[in-house]
């Protein structure tokens, strides 16, 4: 007998990967050979495949406990039984094996695959692996500075600046640019995931010759001769200019708030009015902790460490969301609703995946197009509103976004 | 998928109990005609030449969003960037808190005019360091005034506001052909090693400068470091021909170790199909997988393994 497993309803490898969002799943009988009853009993469980690494747990619906195992009753006929399947929370994959997912009748195995835990981690906790997986991907995304990523470079410039800063919409902007750059780079290595910048702490495996490169007393930062960042180019200038304001091995920015006090912000009880002040510290001063491209509005993304810093600003949202309850924008302090400019209000699209040159949006082509789709998830769709980055993990009756945060449990 | 039951969990939170401070609102905090906000008490702390150094540096990090809330008090603080009696740290403080405030404060567009013209005086400080994160900002802008003043630094060393290097630099973010025949001489004649690499970075998007760029990537008398900005310059006007000098330099057994790797790297990531049937260089690499530092031995089979 054999059956078939789906993860995230599909049989495509490119949707074999979870995060602590229970995913949708299905488990089939695909040849019924060597059983004459209408069902049959299929034990799920996991496995750790040589080079693998990860921890899942079962979940028969969309509600109750999870476990290491679920049992199944599979009609013989082929129709599909649901299950959801989900990272142990603090249990990702550092290797693409992953997890092998595995079924048997009785004793026999009947079905298999592999399934990686990807999160977005702390690039501080990377292993060198995980860190050339992203470099790689990064490198190839900017492809010389020819490749999809100037699309990236060019959405985020002063012109288009009402779009995505000092207004309601910052975070939500913010998110579905990291995630369009995310599932680009998984489009070319479907194991990565971005990681994040913890700009409170200090972070020396970051800034160094084989990630994201050491700067010189002029402020040019070099990286190693087998770190292909080093063909890094925007604008048709190769290299990054940066200078750190803070020791590399043990500061942190000058005044750059905590994360206790990031969060805080929202107060008692929890306003995305008031956590949104995280927009000038920490978020702003992570920015100006640095002389070079990051410190500029303009040029800041010409900086591959551009996007650790938003990923980590992304986390405090995530964060301050997951400790406050607020994910549902219906729920009081979920969001903000003073906003009066269009790209702002719940309910807006956002350029440029909208593809609008209506003014009061940026007269010029919008760059990249709409956002990129996911092999794992539908949301937040090709042209997201504003609401549509609210609830990334699905949890007040949404259609998750397709990632998750190493310390942000769901 | 069907609605979720929130998390029984309980939530983490932080024992700081902090009272929140007011709502912000999305628009422009003062409306024309409206009465003048008062300086916010963390600029009022800023401001005040009786407090530490460190409280003053302190209160102009705590919430960059507010800088131009108030009239008064953001010209308080370009006042005291502009105070060459005031502490350098202090100063440097207002300059952050400026930049951090472009990211976050809702009026900012009504100051933006304002801090440009004290950029702009600044960058003529007496002090280097503000006249170099001056230039660094204008230069980010494009600002016409900084590009008049790093060229004629460059042309008259006693008009330099900023090292050479810096310079170079800086005039990368809106390259001026008039910055092309001062760095091409800047490479003839380098004053230090960095002045010859950022020449030469500058010097990539210059098509004429090919040339140029290939000599000195192929002479193995020139410093590594050179050739290396050479070949990402090289890189950034024109792959191909870039990547035609990469395999070269490859197969060179006599070539530098780090000039090899990152040609290598180079190959391996960004070089076309028709290397598979490039078979004196495929040997060559496979020598490199197994008599090479680790990294390069990694860099190599990377490349046998896409080009088999």
């Amino acid at each position: 007998m054999d059956v078939e497993l789906q993860i995230n309803n599909s049989v495509n490898a490119a949707a074999r990967f979870v995060g602590w969002t229970p995913a949708p799943c299905r488990v089939r009988v695909t040849n019924p050979a060597g059983t004459s009853a209408s069902t049959v009993s299929v034990r799920l469980s996991s496995a750790t495949p040589p080079g693998g690494s990860g921890a899942v747990q079962f979940r028969s619906g969309t509600s109750g406990a999870f476990a290491d195992t679920l049992t199944l009753s599979l009609p013989t006929a082929g129709n599909s039984v649901p299950f959801f399947l989900a990272g142990k929370n603090g249990q990702s994959s550092t290797t693409p094996a992953g997890v092998t997912i595995e079924a048997r009748a009785g004793s026999t195995l009947v079905g298999s695959v592999n399934v990686m835990v990807r999160v977005r981690k702390d690039a501080t906790t990377l292993t060198d692996a995980e860190r050339d997986r992203f470099v790689s991907a990064l490198a190839q995304l900017n492809n010389q500075g020819l490749g999809r990523f100037r699309d990236f470079r060019n959405m985020h410039v002063v012109a288009a600046d009402p779009e995505m800063h000092r207004n309601v919409g910052f975070l939500s902007w913010h998110r579905a640019y990291l995630l369009d750059l995310e599932r680009e780079l998984q489009a070319i290595d479907a194991s990565v995931a971005l990681p994040y910048w913890r700009f409170d702490r200090p972070a020396p495996s970051i800034f160094t010759l084989d990630f994201l490169g050491v700067s010189d007393s002029n402020g040019t930062v070099q990286f190693g001769p087998n770190n292909p960042l080093r063909f890094w180019t925007t604008d048709s200038s190769p290299g990054v200019d940066r200078r750190l304001l803070f020791n590399r091995t043990t500061g942190t920015p000058p005044g750059i708030r905590s994360e206790s006090d990031t969060i805080d912000l929202g107060g008692n009880p929890a306003m995305f009015a008031t956590f949104r002040r995280m927009e000038g510290n920490p978020h702003g001063t992570a920015h100006v902790g640095f002389v070079g491209y990051i410190d500029h509005p303009d040029t800041a993304p010409k900086d591959p460490l551009f996007f650790l810093l938003h990923c980590n600003v992304d986390r405090l949202w995530a964060k301050w969301q997951q400790q406050n309850s607020r994910f549902n924008p219906a729920t009081a302090g979920s969001f903000d609703n003073s906003a009066t400019r269009i790209g702002h209000r719940l309910n807006d699209t956002m350029w440029p995946w909208n593809l609008s040159t209506t003014p009061p949006r940026p007269a010029f082509v919008p760059p990249g197009g709409t956002l990129a789709p996911s092999p794992i998830v539908t949301a937040p769709g090709l042209s997201p509103r504003v609401v549509d980055l609210i609830d990334y993990p699905g949890v007040a009756g949404t259609t998750p976004l397709g990632f998750d945060y190493d310390d942000v449990p769901i | 998928m069907a609605k979720k039951k929130k998390s029984s969990r309980p939530t983490k939170r932080s024992t700081s109990r902090k009272k929140p401070p007011a709502a912000r609102g999305s628009s422009p905090r003062v409306k024309p005609g409206a009465k003048q906000p008062a300086t916010p008490p963390a600029y009022r702390i800023a401001a005040d030449k009786g407090k530490s150094t460190a409280v003053r540096r302190q209160a102009l990090a705590d919430d960059p969003s507010r800088l131009c809330e108030s009239t008064t008090g953001f010209q308080s603080m370009l006042s005291l960037l502009l105070d060459t009696s005031e502490t350098l740290d202090v100063r440097l403080g207002v300059l952050d808190a400026l930049n951090a405030a472009r990211f976050s404060d809702p009026n900012f567009d009504a100051c933006r005019a304002k801090y440009i013209a004290a950029l702009r005086k600044l960058a003529e400080d007496s002090d280097p360091s503000l006249r170099e994160r001056a230039l660094g900002v204008l230069a980010r802008d494009q600002d016409g005034l900084a590009q008049k003043l790093l060229i004629a630094g460059l042309k008259n060393p006693d008009q330099a506001l900023v090292p050479v290097e810096k310079a170079l630099q800086l005039l990368k973010y809106d390259i001026h052909s008039d910055a092309y025949p001062l760095a091409r001489k800047i490479v003839a004649q380098p004053p230090n090693a960095l002045a010859k690499q950022e020449a030469l970075r500058l010097l990539s998007a210059d098509p004429d400068s090919v040339p140029l760029l290939e000599k000195i990537l192929r002479d193995k008398h020139e410093p590594v470091e050179a050739r290396q900005i050479c070949a990402a310059a090289l890189n950034a006007n024109n792959p191909t021909q870039y990547l035609a000098q990469a395999r070269e330099l490859v197969i060179d057994s006599d070539e530098n170790p780090d000039i090899q790797s990152m040609s290598l790297t180079a190959l391996t990531y960004f070089g076309g199909k028709q290397l598979a049937a490039d078979k004196a260089l495929y040997e060559r690499v496979e020598a490199m997988s197994k008599h090479s530092p680790n990294k390069t031995k990694a860099v190599a089979k990377q490349f046998l393994e896409k080009y088999r």
